[in-house]
């Protein structure tokens, strides 16, 4: 079987416990406003072109994916792989997984908008021995959430927004869909932890805060909530792959200490900065 | 202020070109008035007035004695090593001290050079007794001194210690603390080790223990006897405005855990947090099944002590031991001394020897035609192994021909003392060569590309690439630029089999020597400041190096050919044939801090996949920049070099931009 993914990486540490393999699938149904991953949006290949690098050589004219740029001025984000492929590169690194208690995260882009590619790459890591996490939306047909379920051991479940008005107007989809499958999974008995997207602007306000630690405090299997402050990384590569660069303020350590304490106020669940 | 921060500012208040004056005075003034003295226990003679008129200081802030006096170099007055040296870069028999004291070290001698009845022998034991006595004297004057200044344990100690055995924690601290100055500062070398220390020390541990003392107050002792190695050192790196002492940028090594990690391994740990100087390296023999909590207790430690610590894989060293043919007790029992440097303890001093592999690859490489690695491979080893070979039977020459009858090092040296012979007649069962594969990564890199592009691909002929490195790839920019994007070693790639091939080569050369039956050589992947300065005289490399880059580092890739995260690199490099290597080290370098057990599962990752060294360092790069234009603000700020830890602002230009262009994970 075959999907899309645009990475693959190494030595993950903060997306579930110890040391991981993170595999970054290609294309997401959510267009959120401050996405740091922008070429995981598209589904299709994209061109990545960093002008402040380029030489001007003009070799990657017409040029096919296996060109590569000796300054890192073009890269070509997407690519096809088989579930065999994803398993190779994640099995190399078993021996740190092994050591730390870590294992594989499907990440994206949404795994789930490739629900099946993701359900195999999940049973063959479970197949050797490997622990599995899955960060994801939650936007997806609840039968593929089931079975994709069945092999994961841990969900990072991402609260963009507590208001489903707002959620629709911050990622073009509202959270009524989303906020069911967190249930379906919680009543599964899934370890889950709540990843809280936090953008100025946005979402920085009381009530959402209040609303993370609310919605934490309604599930039995949450097991801590991440505040993940908005950073300007995707900025470069919004430029790079030609789209409008939108920019937020990023907040002030006081402030992100001051919003761990607001939603620790409400809640016994963990919170941690991630 | 603690007396801990007392002795920490008097180190930082020290004057880096400060000589230890009194010592060189007094040696200048006996270099004159012994001119005529030839006999046989000169040696001893000087060292004896030396020892017996220097000053004997005592601070307030002083846990235990033992303290040089320094100032400015004088005109006429400059340091005579040709009077009193040692080779130094050994791990003295600290154990026996405390167990016995140099007065049983010199009844053993005397009974032994009694049975022995040579006249080298009978003068041996002649010197020993001369020296013997100095140190108890220079002991005694210590005690008083520290009577007169109302410091009584110190007093009661010296007026036993180091002549009798150790009775207790302190004692044998203080034991150690004056034996180890006068070996390093007054007959004078670099890099005396500290051993095994938390084997030989537990007993005195646990008896202070269960005397009543605590673990905190014990900790605090021991980073006082920590913060002594400070003093004697200097702060600046060996090869840049080096304080004109003898033992100037010494690095001491405390080596502990092995197979039996114990209660004072921890508390080493503890107290080198307290202690937090460039000094010393603590260097932890991981066997990583051996302690779960003592493993946690290492990880830890090292969020304080980064570029402090050495962690050897301690199993696979005594495999490789064993498997050299040495004696199973004999390899458990090894050490480092500095700089990542094996040791075989307190048998013998080490030797050392950086073979010339990059300017020998290259010369091999343009001396003909090849069709294929094999060939290159084949020669390669060949000149390395007539190199090798050289500085052997320089060094066994050597053995026999009696530099002196004495040095103080031969009361340290356990095989010496019982043969009463001189340590560098060879008289151990045990004498380590190390020899050293400079830029091992670089060399790896070259095959590669030959491999594939010359000898694979024919995309051009042997006889014109060697022309492209004449030329320095000049004309050549788009092929270079094509080398530089090919996948080199650290990648966890099929080009990392070149690099292991030619880390083959070099053991096989190491093996193919020929030695005494008591002269074990030991190779390793180590390149210490080589990679830097060999690299101005050597041309362009077939990896793409230009000529004059620098080399890679120790056993890491060439920097910035690693671009594919940390677990492919340690993948990578445990693909050399770590299992035969016994010495050297490695840097890995982080661009943030990690949590201790992420560390910890990196590191016995790592060593479950054969690995053999790491010494771990933080960078924050922003920090270093703003140290070089600002290095009054930093006094204090310490790096990882390739073994060891130095003080940022003490280093080189060229040394601090190396360390700023490593490639951080």
């Amino acid at each position: 079987m075959n999907g899309k993914i645009f990475d693959i990486q190494k030595f993950c540490t903060s997306d579930g416990p110890g040391i991981r393999t993170t595999v970054f699938f290609k294309g997401c149904p959510l267009h959120c406003l401050w996405c740091h991953n922008p070429e995981s949006q598209s589904s299709e290949r994209q061109v990545m072109f960093y002008a402040d690098k380029c030489r001007g050589c003009g070799k990657c004219k017409n040029a096919d994916d296996s060109f590569v740029c000796y300054n890192d001025a073009r890269r070509v984000c997407g690519k096809t792989v088989t579930v065999d492929e994803v398993t190779r590169e994640v099995l190399r690194d078993k021996v740190f997984y092994e050591t730390s208690g870590g294992g594989v995260t499907l990440s994206g882009g949404e795994p789930l908008y490739q629900a099946d590619f993701a359900l195999e790459i999940l049973k063959r890591a479970r197949k050797n021995g490997i622990r599995t996490a899955i960060e994801t939306c939650g936007f997806a047909p609840k039968e593929k959430l089931r079975q994709i379920a069945e092999y994961t051991d841990l969900f990072l479940f991402d609260v963009k927004e507590t208001d489903a008005q707002l959620h629709q107007s911050f990622t073009g989809v509202d959270n009524v869909l989303i906020l069911e499958n967190l249930r379906l999974i919680d009543s599964l008995g899934k370890d889950i932890i709540l990843r809280c997207p936090i953008v100025p602007g946005c979402n920085a306000r009381t009530e959402h805060y209040k609303g993370i630690a609310e919605l934490a405090n309604s599930l039995a299997s949450v097991k801590g909530i991440e505040i993940e402050p908005y950073h300007s990384l995707g900025e470069g590569k919004n430029v790079a792959l030609g789209n409008e660069s939108r920019v937020f303020r990023t907040l002030t350590a006081e402030e992100i200490e001051d919003i761990l304490v607001t939603v620790r106020k409400y809640t016994d669940v963990p919170v941690s900065k991630s | 202020m603690t007396k801990l921060e007392q002795l920490k500012k008097l180190v930082f208040e020290s004057d880096n070109s400060a000589a230890f004056i009194e010592r060189d005075r007094i040696l200048c003034r006996l270099e004159a008035e012994m001119a005529d003295y030839t006999s046989g226990d000169r040696y001893a003679v000087i060292l004896s007035k030396l020892l017996a008129e220097v000053s004997t200081p005592v601070l307030d802030c002083d846990y235990f004695a033992g303290r040089m006096v320094e100032g400015l170099p004088e005109e006429g007055v400059c340091s005579p090593s040709r009077l009193l040296f040692s080779t130094g870069h050994m791990n003295p028999d600290y154990a026996k001290l405390l167990k016995v004291g140099l007065g049983g070290i010199l009844d053993e001698i005397k009974s032994n050079a009694a049975k022995i009845n040579t006249p080298d022998a009978l003068e041996f034991a002649h010197n020993a007794e001369i020296v013997v006595l100095a140190v108890r004297n220079l002991a005694a004057r210590y005690s008083a001194e520290a009577e007169r200044v109302e410091k009584a344990e110190m007093a009661a100690a010296l007026s036993r210690v180091p002549f009798e055995p150790a009775y207790d924690f302190y004692s044998a601290l203080q034991s150690i603390w004056l034996v180890h100055i006068v070996a390093s500062c007054y007959v004078g070398s670099r890099d005396y080790a500290f051993g095994r220390f938390d084997e030989y020390m537990l007993p005195y541990y646990k008896q202070a223990l269960s005397e009543g003392n605590t673990e905190a107050e014990l900790d605090e002792l021991l980073a006082g006897f920590f913060m002594k190695t400070n003093e004697i050192c200097g702060r600046a790196t060996h090869n840049y405005n080096i304080k004109p002492i003898l033992p100037q940028s010494s690095k001491q090594y405390v080596n502990i855990g092995g197979e039996h990690p114990n209660e004072l391994s921890r508390a080493v740990l503890r107290a080198a947090i307290i202690n937090n100087m460039a000094q010393p390296q603590i260097t932890v023999l991981l066997s990583p099944s051996a302690d779960a909590e003592f493993n946690h207790a290492v990880f830890t430690a090292l969020e304080a002590l980064t570029d402090k610590m050495n962690i050897y894989n301690y199993d696979l060293v005594v495999r490789a031991l064993i498997n050299k043919g040495v004696e199973p007790s004999v390899a458990k029992n090894h050490t480092y001394s500095a700089c990542c440097t094996f040791d075989f303890n307190y048998h013998s001093f080490r030797r050392e020897y950086f073979a010339a592999a990059p300017q020998m690859f290259l010369e091999v490489i343009k001396s003909g035609s090849y069709e294929s690695v094999d060939g290159i491979l084949a020669d390669f080893q060949s000149k390395l192994r007539e190199g090798m070979q050289r500085y052997a039977d320089l060094e066994q020459k050597r053995i026999g021909g009696h530099r002196q009858a004495f040095v103080f090092d031969c009361l340290l040296l356990s095989d010496s003392a019982v043969m009463c012979k001189y340590p560098d007649s060879g008289v151990s069962p045990y004498n380590a060569l190390n020899y050293f594969c400079p830029g091992v990564a670089t060399l790896g890199d070259s095959l590669m590309v030959l491999d594939k592009l010359v000898f694979k691909d024919k995309r051009i002929s042997y006889a014109e690439f060697m022309n492209v490195l004449e030329n320095n790839f000049e004309g050549y920019e788009e092929l270079h630029g094509e080398i530089l994007a090919m996948t080199h070693f650290g990648n966890d790639s099929d080009a990392d089999e070149y690099t292991a091939l030619v880390g083959k080569a070099f053991l096989d050369a190491v093996d193919e020597l020929t030695l005494k039956d008591n002269f074990f050589a030991i190779g390793g992947f180590y390149s210490l400041e080589r990679d830097n300065v060999w690299a101005s005289g050597i041309g362009a490399t077939p990896d793409g190096r230009l000529a004059g880059q620098p080399l890679s580092e120790n056993q890491s890739p060439t920097y910035g050919m690693d671009k594919s995260g940390i677990t492919a690199l340690l993948h990578s490099i445990s693909k050399l044939p770590f299992d035969r290597t016994a010495t050297g080290g490695l840097n890995l370098t982080f661009g943030q801090k990690q949590p201790p057990e992420i560390l910890e599962a990196l590191v016995l990752s790592y060593f479950k996949m054969g690995g053999f060294h790491v010494g771990i360092s933080v960078l924050d790069r922003e920090e270093l920049k703003d140290a070089m234009a600002h290095p009054e603000k930093y006094p204090t700020l310490t790096v990882r070099l390739y073994g060891f830890s130095e003080y940022f602002v003490s280093l080189p230009e060229w040394q601090q931009l190396a360390v700023i262009n490593r490639t951080a994970y």
